[in-house]
């Protein structure tokens, strides 16, 4: 069988293994609604080699079949794409350089190594991996190195001697802005990437590269692609940095593949954003299917849109829900402990209820032991930064002033950026929230604050994907709790009346 | 409980499509597999209030499966293992409709295939385990799984010589 039928093949069965299961079976599993009764006899166990024998000697005649069989027709090569009006033009030849005696080492090769595979990880569901952003902010780490110069790749057609041959370019470098290169020499728009060419942009510099069936590259800053291949589909070599690309629908048999340090994202046609740090390698999927496979022994998984995997040495990658960038959590969501908080109606309330404490109880042993408190669950990312705002309003009681307002937030897996300049709350595992009774003139109405006082924001991060807990603590009383809003684009205090960013 | 309820739903998410996926290579019918699939992550949520979580969820929930299906056609006595083929699948709105219909002759065609080289593929290809996992939750060695799955693709050739991805 040859590379490209054995690519075809696989890449058929990795859109069948993109299937997503019912929603029917989602509430079967978690809620248990069965369609029918399940069969639950015994517990599972490995099934007996009887059936299997059999059908082993059904192999064994398929094989001796198979054998004698003629091989399977050749498929034809796909016409080449007819250029539809409005199509990109055409990829302008670039002159190319004389052979370079340094030629770079062939990159690793895609396909999982002969050598032993290391035993399926350990069984926690969550893997303690740091996960990037999903937007595309330049990559944490020191910056990427520029990739060398590199000589466009010579397998071409030989040149005439004496004269200097004009090389295809593989993309054109639709824009540029701030610092960037194409092959170690300053770029502009417009001009050509050569086969084995690579492009590096800076601190400040942004690329687009576009392909001459449409596909579109577009480089965050930091970002060095080390070079650009299109002999048996295009191949991209990712070596750090942040790249969307918007792939058209590849020709029969062709990919086009993304290769980082830790994976490789085989794309037949598609939407995604693949951010490349030194010790991982996240895919984000807008839109499509791209199959990510870790090249330290070929684990894989098929990511479909609206889902995101991350491949390094301590996760395997596995399709998740990508969880939402704003998360809003309303009072009913909360689970209540204890006798501090009660869920009380109020018009005034933006969902028409909210979280009220009255009769607190100074937290003698602190906030880890304490009984009462409301419980938050909700997705999130790891090593992502949500700004969290919370929504209160001071209840005005004959028994308690104004100023007795706060309140604290208690991530079960994640810590604030700085601790908290307060008694009540030490280290980065808590943070206080306070200044509800601070402004006389929003005194009694719902506003947002950020942490220890009026102008103050703090930041959250969590160190594991996937569910989240986090606790609502009162620290004084009475006061009313409308909203937490865990934001990554709500930099500055929202105005009172702001709806959170859906 | 609440524990037991958020790991099983964590587990769903990370692996709910890759137990789909082989368990509707294994059977023809979309209600079966569903039933297989639903079995397994209740098993495993039995296991997870009984003995904690096991050492590697996803082979557990596979053998789950794979257990299921076997039963099955010993109980059904039939040499082919496979069911009959059910009603044609609704297929799904996201999708087109060609897509769709080709994703069920993909799988309709490992389906056909003799039952270990059907699971290589839906072990490898399909749940996304390395040959090493594949092969240990197969009961082979790794060699005779890559066997399995090289002739697998080279029947698979025949039998989709004309989809195109």
């Amino acid at each position: 069988m040859t590379p490209e039928e054995r690519r075809r093949l696989e890449e058929l069965l990795s859109d069948a293994a993109g299937e997503t299961p019912p929603v029917s079976l989602r509430e079967r599993v978690l809620f248990g609604r069965a369609r029918g009764r399940p069969r639950t006899r015994r517990p599972p166990t490995f099934p007996g080699k009887l059936a299997w024998a059999a059908a082993l000697g059904a192999v064994a005649a398929m094989v001796l079949l198979m054998m004698v069989r003629p091989a399977p027709p050749r498929r034809s090569p796909p016409p080449a794409a007819a250029a539809a009006e409005g199509a990109p033009p055409p990829a302008p030849e670039v002159p190319a350089a004389p052979p370079s005696a340094s030629r770079r080492p062939d990159p690793p090769t895609a396909s999982p190594p002969a050598a032993p595979v290391p035993s399926i990880p350990a069984a926690d569901p969550v893997p303690e991996a740091p996960t990037p952003s999903p937007t595309p902010p330049p990559p944490a780490g020191p910056p990427t190195p520029r990739p060398p110069p590199v000589e466009p790749d010579p397998t071409g057609p030989a040149p005439v001697k004496g004269t200097r041959p004009a090389v295809r370019a593989v993309a054109i470098l639709r824009e540029a802005e701030g610092s960037v290169e194409v092959a170690g020499e300053p770029a502009r728009p417009g001009q050509g990437v050569a086969p084995g060419q690579g492009v590096w942009t800076g601190p400040a510099g942004r690329a687009v590269l576009l392909f001459e069936d449409g596909t579109r590259l577009s480089l965050a800053p930091e970002t060095t692609l080390r070079r650009l291949e299109e002999t048996r589909g295009k191949r991209v070599e990712l070596e750090g940095g942040t790249l969307a690309a918007d792939v058209t629908r590849q020709p029969a048999g062709s990919t086009f593949v993304v290769l980082t340090p830790h994976a490789e994202a085989a794309v037949v046609g598609t939407r995604f954003t693949l951010v490349c740090r030194p010790d991982s390698t996240r895919l984000d999927v807008e839109e499509g299917q791209v199959r990510l496979r870790r090249l330290s022994d070929g684990a894989s998984a098929a990511v479909s849109a609206g889902r995101y995997a991350v491949a390094s040495p301590a996760s395997r990658p596995a399709a998740l829900p990508r969880p939402p960038a704003e998360i809003v959590l309303l009072p009913a969501q909360g689970s209540l402990s204890g006798a501090e908080w009660r869920l009380v109606p109020d018009p005034a309330a933006s969902s028409g209820a909210a979280l009220e404490t009255t009769r607190f109880d100074e937290k003698t042993g602190g906030m880890k032991t304490s009984r009462s408190f409301v419980t938050f669950a909700f997705h999130a990312e790891a090593d992502r930064d949500y700004r969290v705002w919370v929504r209160g309003k001071v209840l005005e009681t004959r028994d308690a002033p104004a100023g007795h307002d706060a309140v604290a937030i208690l991530p079960l897996s994640g810590r604030f950026d700085r601790p908290c300049a307060d008694r009540k709350t030490q280290g980065t595992d808590a943070y206080l929230f306070n200044g509800f009774g601070d402004d006389p003139a929003l005194r009694g109405r719902y506003f947002w604050i950020g942490g220890n006082g009026l102008g103050e924001s703090v930041t959250l991060r969590f160190s594991r994907p996937g569910l989240q807990r986090v606790q609502l603590h009162a620290m004084e009383s009475p006061v009313r709790i409308d909203a937490i809003w865990l934001s990554t684009a709500q930099a500055d205090r929202p105005e009172p009346d702001a709806k959170p960013l859906r | 409980m609440e524990n037991v309820t958020e790991a099983l739903a964590e587990l769903y998410d990370r692996h709910g499509g890759a137990v789909w996926a082989y368990a509707r290579a294994l059977t023809y019918r979309r209600d079966r597999a569903e039933d297989f699939a639903a079995e397994a992550f209740l098993a495993l949520a039995r296991r997870l209030r009984e003995e904690g979580m096991p050492p590697d969820p996803l082979g557990y929930l596979l053998a789950v499966v794979r257990s299921r299906v076997v039963d099955e056609a010993r109980r059904r006595k039939i040499e082919d293992r496979w069911e009959p083929r059910g009603p044609a699948p609704p297929t799904r709105p996201d999708l087109s409709v060609a897509r769709a219909e080709r994703r069920e002759r993909v799988l309709e065609a490992v389906r056909r295939l003799p039952p270990p080289l059907a699971e290589a593929v839906a072990l490898h290809a399909l749940a996304g385990l390395t040959f090493e996992e594949a092969a240990r939750l197969a009961g082979v060695p790794r060699a005779t799984l890559e066997s399995r799955y090289a002739l697998a693709l080279d029947r698979l050739s025949f039998l989709l010589k004309d989809e195109k991805p």
